[in-house]
């Protein structure tokens, strides 16, 4: 490194400044003992460290593999739980078919009235009678209308 | 064993791969002590240097094969010092959340800290008027009082023209002249 040619411009620089003209410029800051004896091969060793390093794609994150799971499962159970209701759906369109069905195949007919009511007490509770849709309420009005209140009483 | 120039050391780094790693060593062994105190003159803690100085040899030695020498090995390597240094101290500021006034309040504190039994009060009284000045100033500062490096070899390091770098070492020098005086 080459250094001042002329200490004549430096005097001249700091002519303003004489506090600082005559302070020396020795360096304030000194390293710890032997720092610079091995900086070199530290600065070699860091070298090879970084070279032999593998680079971890940042796809394979911690996070983002947490992440990526979550999705995973939550999708795994929608789908398991869409294909459950969607079974659940057909048995119940198989179980309970349509008022206007019924009526419109007559099936209703081979029945005794008495047994679709024996049917209809053989419900559990209140709660799962709040359960029933539509069609099932107005197919319990139907045979409650049309029922003889004596036989309904008796099967009671 | 006289001193290579770096004219030589360039030559035995491109020479062949074996060669390149010694003739690195060398330039280390250069310019290590040069850059620790820039380094470490402008962060002030000691380890921060050692990593800075550290992080810009990795560097010189990354980018090296590909050093054009448009400048001279040793402003380029001070450029890289340099660049290293105003990073560290930027994601400083950033990571703490804190304006440079406080950086600056913590650098001084560390320099008070650090004050030898038989060291002179006009040195330490010197050292906090160049942490008051802006950091570019200071690396200005720094590199003509104490590297006496020429103005048109800071230009190379700092990419800033002569004229403005006489300027801002004429306003910094009365800067600190006046901090020593006055404080």
């Amino acid at each position: 490194m080459t250094q001042h040619t002329n200490p004549i411009e430096r005097e001249n620089e700091l002519k303003d400044a004489p506090t600082l003209r005559n302070l020396p410029t020795s360096d304030f800051f000194n390293s710890p003992d032997g720092y610079f004896d091995n900086l070199s091969s530290r600065i070699q060793d860091r070298i090879q460290e970084n070279k032999s390093k593998t680079y971890i794609i940042p796809v394979f994150r911690p996070a983002f593999v947490g992440i990526s799971f979550t999705l995973m499962i939550i999708c795994i159970s929608l789908l398991y739980f869409n294909s459950i209701n969607s079974k659940t759906d057909n048995q119940v369109q198989l179980e309970s078919p349509s008022l206007d069905e019924i009526i419109d195949s007559g099936y209703y007919l081979d029945f005794e009235e008495a047994v679709l009511a024996e049917t209809l007490c053989d419900l559990p509770s209140k709660n799962d009678t709040t359960q029933l849709n539509t069609q099932d309420l107005e197919l319990e009005n139907y045979l409650i209308q049309s029922m003889n209140e004596t036989t309904l009483l008796n099967e009671l | 064993m006289a001193e290579l120039s770096d004219q030589e050391l360039l030559a035995m780094f491109r020479d062949s791969q074996a060669n390149a790693h010694y003739a690195f060593n060398l330039i280390v062994k250069k310019y290590q002590q040069r850059v620790y105190l820039h380094v470490r003159r402008m962060v002030i803690v000691h380890d921060d240097a050692n990593d800075l100085v550290q992080n810009t040899f990795i560097k010189v030695w990354n980018h090296l094969e590909g050093f054009r020498e448009d400048s001279q090995l040793f402003t380029w390597i001070y450029r890289i010092a340099t660049n290293e240094c105003l990073a560290h101290l930027k994601q400083k500021r950033k990571r703490f959340f804190l304006p440079i006034h406080d950086v600056e309040h913590e650098l001084k504190n560390h320099v008070n800290s650090m004050i030898p039994f038989d060291s002179n009060k006009l040195e330490l009284k010197l050292q906090q008027a160049i942490l008051s000045l802006p950091e570019k100033q200071r690396l200005v500062f720094n590199l003509r009082y104490y590297d006496n490096m020429k103005y048109e070899e800071m230009s190379q390091v700092l990419g800033t023209s002569v004229g403005a770098l006489k300027a801002s070492y004429h306003h910094a020098v009365s800067k600190v002249e006046k901090y020593i005086l006055n404080d």
